[in-house]
């Protein structure tokens, strides 16, 4: 009986010493940093400033804009219904309720991608989905959507298309709500010539 | 000890599907390296610069080059070593990472840009690489360390006066119009009834 407790007690320790070379339950599920460096290397999450654009004004319920600018410079000027997270709360209890939205593109944004793609990073090692970056933030953002350049030489149809929705978006955000028209020159009429039949004898007769 | 074996021989069984959990364990414990730095940690890394260099502050690091083998052959700075970004991982690249380490060596991260090289340094450092530094700027095309411009960093760049006025609208392009051919206009009139009386 007592050789059985020996043996039991030797069985513990060896089970005690499995837990020390198991390794440590993490506190947050964490992905494999080589599946991490893949996802680095992808250019999946990126999304373009004209997309993120056409999605807000779409009123896109499954987009949530991640402003992690300073909270001054989001004060003065922020996309519609983004919201400021500084990235040392990125995965604190109310970042992670934000970020851990199902059915939500989560887009961050900076002024450039530096900021956000680091959050990203971070954000993606804790195994939050669905996470994006607008590509060249709000710089580009600025660039493109507010200051819109006028296609040179010949612009394709495509071309033409995306500087009217820029011009379009432009109005959306800096104007007055109404979505802009594309002025052309108006159509000049040109005067013609009426020609002006003489009326012809009537025929009539009587008796 | 035949006595002893046929006595215990439960106990002694598990004993030993335990030694061999614990052994399997060990043996196939995963290869990869783990990160070293808690979620607070790597939170400050985000904000903190002072692992970020410019041009003018990188003399004696040694670069390392993320670039692809062709591009890094077509031009690279002076004394660059070549691990192309999907390789940093790698067993040949974490050893020598380790000796850098090792040797108290501090080594410096470049790419195209600095956002190409931003990724992979962020995730070195929470490997615990510390004395990995990341350079604030890319390689040239004929292979020379350039800082990054304005509009790539994090100075904003956002005229506010620009958003709120709405004076100036630009203009696309015109379209091509199709033009219709005039056509005259020629009244019509009532023909004149040709009612006689009598």
């Amino acid at each position: 009986m007592e050789r059985k407790y020996t043996i039991l007690t030797i069985l513990l320790v060896v089970l005690a010493l499995g837990l020390v070379v198991l390794p440590k339950n993490k506190e947050r599920k964490e992905i494999d940093p080589k599946v991490l460096l893949d996802g680095v290397v992808e250019r999946s999450r990126y999304l373009s400033v004209d997309q993120v654009t056409h999605r807000i004004i779409e009123n896109d319920p499954t987009l949530l804009l991640v402003d992690v600018r300073p909270a001054d410079q989001f004060k003065t000027f922020a996309l519609p219904g983004a919201i400021n997270l500084h990235p040392d709360s990125l995965l604190s209890q109310s970042g992670t309720d934000l970020l851990g939205q199902p059915g939500k593109d989560k887009v961050l944004y900076g002024n450039s991608d530096l900021i956000a793609e680091k959050a990203w990073l971070v954000c993606t090692r804790y195994s939050v989905n669905r996470l994006y970056i607008m590509k060249g933030g709000m710089n580009e953002w600025f660039n493109t959507i507010i200051k819109v350049k006028p296609a040179t030489g010949t612009p394709s149809t495509t071309d033409l298309d995306l500087i009217s929705f820029r011009n379009a978006a432009r109005q959306f955000f800096v104007g007055d709500g109404e979505p802009a028209t594309v002025t052309t020159t108006p159509i000049q009429k040109e005067k013609v010539p009426v020609i002006r039949k003489a009326p012809s004898a009537s025929t009539g007769g009587g008796c | 000890m035949n006595r002893f074996l046929k006595d215990n021989i439960l106990w002694l069984s598990l004993l030993g599907l335990a030694l061999l959990v614990v052994v399997s364990a060990y043996i196939f414990r995963p290869e990869y390296p783990n990160y070293q730095t808690d979620i607070k940690q790597s939170l400050n890394l985000i904000l903190n610069q002072s692992k970020q260099l410019s041009a003018k502050d990188i003399a004696g690091k040694q670069i390392i080059d993320i670039r692809s083998f062709d591009v890094f052959a077509q031009g690279h700075p002076q004394n660059a070593v070549n691990i192309p970004v999907r390789q940093l991982l790698g067993k040949e690249s974490q050893e020598w990472i380790g000796k850098l380490t090792e040797n108290g060596k501090e080594a410096i991260l470049c790419g195209d840009n600095e956002l190409q090289a931003t990724g992979p340094w962020l995730l070195l450092q929470q490997l615990g690489y510390q004395n990995i530094l990341l350079f604030k700027g890319g390689i040239s095309n004929s292979g020379e360390l350039v800082d990054t411009d304005l509009a790539s960093s994090e100075t904003t760049v956002i005229d506010i006066t620009a958003l709120r006025s709405n004076s100036e609208v630009i203009q696309s392009p015109a379209q091509p119009e199709v033009k219709k051919k005039p056509e005259a206009v020629i009244p019509v009139r009532k023909v004149a009834s040709s009612g006689g009386g009598c």
